[in-house]
Parts: C-alpha cells; structure tokens; sequence
C-alpha cells in the first residue's frame, strides 16, 4: 500500500470514526495540558532560578582586608581584572562619614567610599561627570535625600577639615548597590582599600575564582581576610535546579504514563467496535504492517491536534496567571505526547492486526 | 491447461475440534467457468470459500493459483495474492458505512499498491456497466439491497482479478436482483476468463452455474 493511500485512508477514517478521534484528542490535549500546565511551571521556577543566578548581585565575591595590610591595591586589582573568571573588579576604601557642606555639621550623615578602578563598570553617571581628583559624585537616591535638585554643591567630612565638590550623580551597579546608599569620592592612590568586589562570570566558577583572588592577593595569613563568596549559594541554588528539574521529570512521567494508557484505552476500544470493517479490509488484502500503521498512524494525526490544542492551551494558561513557559519545554511536551500517543496505539493496533478476519466479519 | 484455481486433498478442522471438513476433497476450477458450491448447512460452503481466498490455511492439502501452492505462504504474501488476484463478495456487501460507496470500490486498489487516481476512472466504468454511476458519491446506506450487491461486485472486479470468491451473493436479494448480479459475474466469467466460485444453496442459482460442488 502507497503512503499516500495509507494517509489518505488514516485520514478518512479519522474523520468517519468522529467520537474515537475525539477522545484521542482530548486525552493528548489533557495530557499535553496537564505536563505544560504543572511540570512546565517547574521549569519556569528552574529557569528563574538560573537567571537570577546571573544576575550580577548573585556573582558577587567580596574580600575584606581586615588588617588592612594594604594587598588590595591598583596592582593587583589590574591582575585580577585580567583572570578569565572575573568580569570585574573594584576595591572600595573603608567609608568615612560626610555632610552637605551647605548645612555643615548638622546635616545628614552620608558614608563615602573611594573606588579604584574602573568607574564606568561600578555605577552608571545619569549626571554630570566622573570626579577627578579630590571630587565627589552621589547617588541619585543620596541626591534625593539631600533635596538636590541638581547634584551639584560639596560634601565635607564631619571634622570640616577635607571638603569633595560634587560633579555628577550615578546608580549604582547591581554588584556594587550598597554604594547607592551614599557617595564616592576620587582620592589618591596612598589610602589604601579594605574592601575588595569581584564580579564572576558565572556563579559555577565561583569556587575557582576564590582560589584565584586568594593566590593574587596573597594574604599573610588566612584571618588577614575575609571572604564572602557566592559558592554556598550557588550550591544550593544548583541543588534546588537539580531537585526542581528531577521532580519535574518525575511528574512528567507520571503524566504521559497515565497519559498513554488513557489513549491506548481509546484505540483498543475503537478497534474493537470497528473489528468488522477492519476484518473487511484484512480479507480484501490489506496487509497486517499495512493495518498497523494505519491504526498507527490515524492516532498520530488525532494526537498532534490533541498535542498542539492542550500545549497552546496551558501555555496561554500559565501566561495569564504569571508564568512563562520556557517555549523549548512546550515544544518537548508537545512531541512528547505525540510520541506517546503513537507508541500507546502500537499495541492496540497489533491486536487489530491479528484479529481473524473471518471470526470478526462472522461474529461482529 | 493449468486451472487458474485448484485444490488438492483439502481438509479443514476447527481448533476446537469438531469433524474434519471435505475429507481431502481435490478439484480444479476451470477458466471461464462459474462454479457453485453447495451443501447442507455447516457442511463448510463458506469455509471452503475462505481456503480458496487464503483467508484460512487447510489443515492437510494445498491450494493452488496457476499450478503454485499458496496456502502454505506468509500472511504479507497471501494478502498481497488477496489484493491483486481474488476479487471477493459478500453476503451483506460490505460497502464501509461511514464513505461514499465509490471509496469502497476503489478499497482493493489501494491495498493492491495502485494510486487511487490511477484506478478512479475504472472504477467509474465499472458503475457505468452496472448502471450506478449515479450512485457513485452515495453511502451506503442511501442504496438498496442490491445496488449495494451490483456495487460490492464493482469493488470485486476492480483489480481485474483471475478468481472471484462469492459467498451467497445473492441471499439477501430478491429474484430480479439476483438474477442481475449472477448475470454480471457470469458474464465477466465468460468474457476475461475469470474463474468464479459460488457458495449458495440457491436453487436458483444452481440452475446458472456451469459446475457444482456439493459437499
């Protein structure tokens, strides 16, 4: 039999045989919904854990000379900008506390930081100018709470004895947020830094990256530093993938297996209800591979409508109360209940084939 | 000349038991000829028939197409010798009820490996002969009893067969549309050689048919 006559055949007798094709696609539309519309949210959660993983706050890796024995400093920061691991790194001086020299001592504490290194991957200027030496710039909020219209003015230690002309107004980067709390100010390179921040390229290399700060900076002995890395959360954050992804396959067996078994139901119960026109197409020669790939390939065109309406449906589904479906999960689960649906009609359609055209042409 | 259809010491038995059918019954069936089988009821008239058409295999015996043993082939092999070269009627004409009475006629075709656009002209010729055509994009159940018989004739000589298998053919008809459907099988007999077998216990039909054998 040619493939096209076979297709045709599946096709005519897909539409002839309306309630069995119906409830083929039903059962792979509830399938396909079910997966999307449980397991798929999973994979949402999964999916969101990764991305919250990259972003830069989650790749955060801070160092705090403790001792201030001065190993954080232009050298080896241009050393550790230069590791492949590391997207970025900044060393903050330890903060010291300012007023708006307009009000004088009186006025709204702010703590100030110098930066060393490169300013434009630290925070985005939205006004004014980078500070040259001796300047400072604020933060937008620290701008806000000054009531600054414009970031202009200058802040003054608390002492009066240093004063920093503010040229510019910034937001702060998301692996450096705490210095949205204040301002930076350019000093020169003989005040040492404390605090080192590492932005790693991926939290996966967090542990690789920690070896690597340690062995540049070089630290006398090891309470002359403290660390906190993101490699207990990254850990954890890959457990909880791990744990999310295993129980989703989990759930997603357990649907396509209830599933299947739902849909070869559907086909056995066709075939038998149908056995005396497939015992008249036996005797007029239609072989038993024939047959079977007939019953097969008829369950196939009904699970694809099933398929493509319940994904679509779950997906829409999940949009409207917040989630988004990864679409290469939706996808998978769509073909994965249509493979299912074929592989579940295999065994029905082989009891069909060895059906004895006589008894059932005589019996049915 | 070798009979296009023959048997051999053909014997039949039921799985579960029962007597032996035909007791090694040996005949050839001659081309051009309309042979009748017939018999009281359970003596085995349709069984015979479906050892003819490879639908059961005997329990001793062969059955030969051309002088070849096929009854002892594979399932895939007998199908196909079903398909291209036994054309079968039934009692109830078993046009499929869902389609139009033309996608039944053309059903042997297809299983034949033709193209349904090959044979679809044919078909209508066939319906022509039989004057039907007018029945063509019908259902089943919009046709009487015997136009639905004159259109499982239709279906049974589409692939040109050498044997046509009829199982009381005429049972369900009445006199004149009986006598219509006998007519077309004898005549196609006669006309391509065909060779084609009878099971009745019409005495009708007997008195049409060139050979009879009674079991």
């Amino acid at each position: 039999m040619r493939f096209t006559s076979l297709l045709r055949e599946a096709l005519a007798t897909t539409w002839a045989a309306k309630v069995a094709s119906a409830l083929v696609v039903a059962v792979v539309a509830g399938m396909c919904f079910a997966a999307v519309a449980t397991v798929g949210r999973s994979a949402s959660a999964v999916s969101d854990v990764a991305e919250r993983l990259e972003r830069a706050g989650a790749r955060r890796l801070t160092v705090i000379d403790t001792k201030g024995q001065g190993f954080i400093n232009e050298s080896t920061l241009g050393v550790l900008n230069s590791v492949s691991t590391v997207e970025s790194a900044h060393a903050l001086g330890t903060p010291f506390d300012t007023v708006n020299g307009a009000i004088g001592a009186g006025g709204l504490k702010l703590p100030v930081w110098s930066l060393l290194g490169d300013t434009s991957t630290a925070v985005e200027m939205v006004r004014g100018r980078a500070p040259a030496e001796g300047e400072a710039i604020i933060s937008v909020k620290t701008q806000r709470r000054l009531l600054l219209t414009e970031p202009l003015g200058y802040l003054t230690t608390l002492d009066g004895a240093r004063q920093f002309p503010i040229v510019g107004a910034y937001e702060a980067g998301p692996a450096l947020n705490k210095l949205d709390a204040g301002a930076l100010v350019n000093v020169p390179d003989s005040e040492a830094s404390r605090e080192l921040v590492v932005t790693i390229v991926d939290t996966a290399a967090a542990t690789a990256t920690v070896q690597a700060v340690l062995s540049v900076l070089a630290p006398p002995a090891q309470d002359d530093v403290a660390i906190e890395s993101p490699t207990g959360l990254a850990a954890t954050a890959r457990q909880l993938e791990a744990d999310l992804a295993s129980q989703g396959r989990s759930l997603l067996l357990l649907i396509l297996g209830v599933g299947g078994l739902f849909v070869a139901a559907v086909v056995l119960a066709d075939v038998l209800v149908r056995r005396r026109d497939l015992g008249r197409r036996r005797t007029l020669g239609v072989t038993r591979t024939d047959l079977v790939a007939m019953v097969t390939v008829r369950c196939l065109i009904t699970g694809a409508l099933g398929a493509c309406v319940g994904t679509f449906a779950a997906v829409v589904t999940n949009r409207m109360i917040g989630f988004d479906t990864p679409p290469q999960f939706a996808l998978g689960v769509a073909v994965l209940g249509l493979l299912v649906a074929a592989v579940a009609a295999v065994a029905p359609a082989l009891y069909a084939s060895r059906l004895d055209p006589v008894d059932v042409m005589r019996v049915a | 000349m070798t009979p296009t259809l023959a048997m051999r010491e053909v014997s039949f038995r039921y799985r579960d038991a029962g007597e032996e059918l035909f007791g090694g019954l040996t005949h050839a069936f001659a081309r051009g000829s309309v042979t009748a089988v017939t018999g009281p009821s359970g003596r085995g008239k349709s069984t015979l028939l479906h050892i003819l058409g490879l639908l059961r295999s005997p329990s001793s015996g062969e059955v030969l197409l051309d002088g070849e043993p096929v009854s002892t082939k594979s399932d895939s092999q007998r199908s196909g010798l079903r398909a291209s070269r036994i054309g079968f009627v039934f009692q109830d004409s078993e046009l499929d009820p869902a389609r139009k009475v033309i996608d039944s006629v053309v059903e042997p075709a297809l299983y034949a490996g033709q193209r349904r656009a090959d044979v679809i002209d044919r078909a209508y010729g066939l319906l022509d002969d039989l004057g039907l055509r007018e029945r063509a994009n019908h259902r089943p159940g919009q046709v009487s009893g015997g136009q639905a018989q004159r259109l499982a004739v239709c279906r049974a000589l589409l692939n040109e067969p050498d044997v046509i298998l009829a199982d009381e053919p005429t049972g369900n008809l009445d006199r004149d549309n009986a006598a219509l459907v006998l007519a077309t099988l004898i005549r196609t007999a006669r006309e391509r050689s065909d060779t084609v077998v009878i099971a009745t216990h019409d005495p009708f039909v007997l008195s049409l048919v060139d050979e009879v054998v009674a079991l």
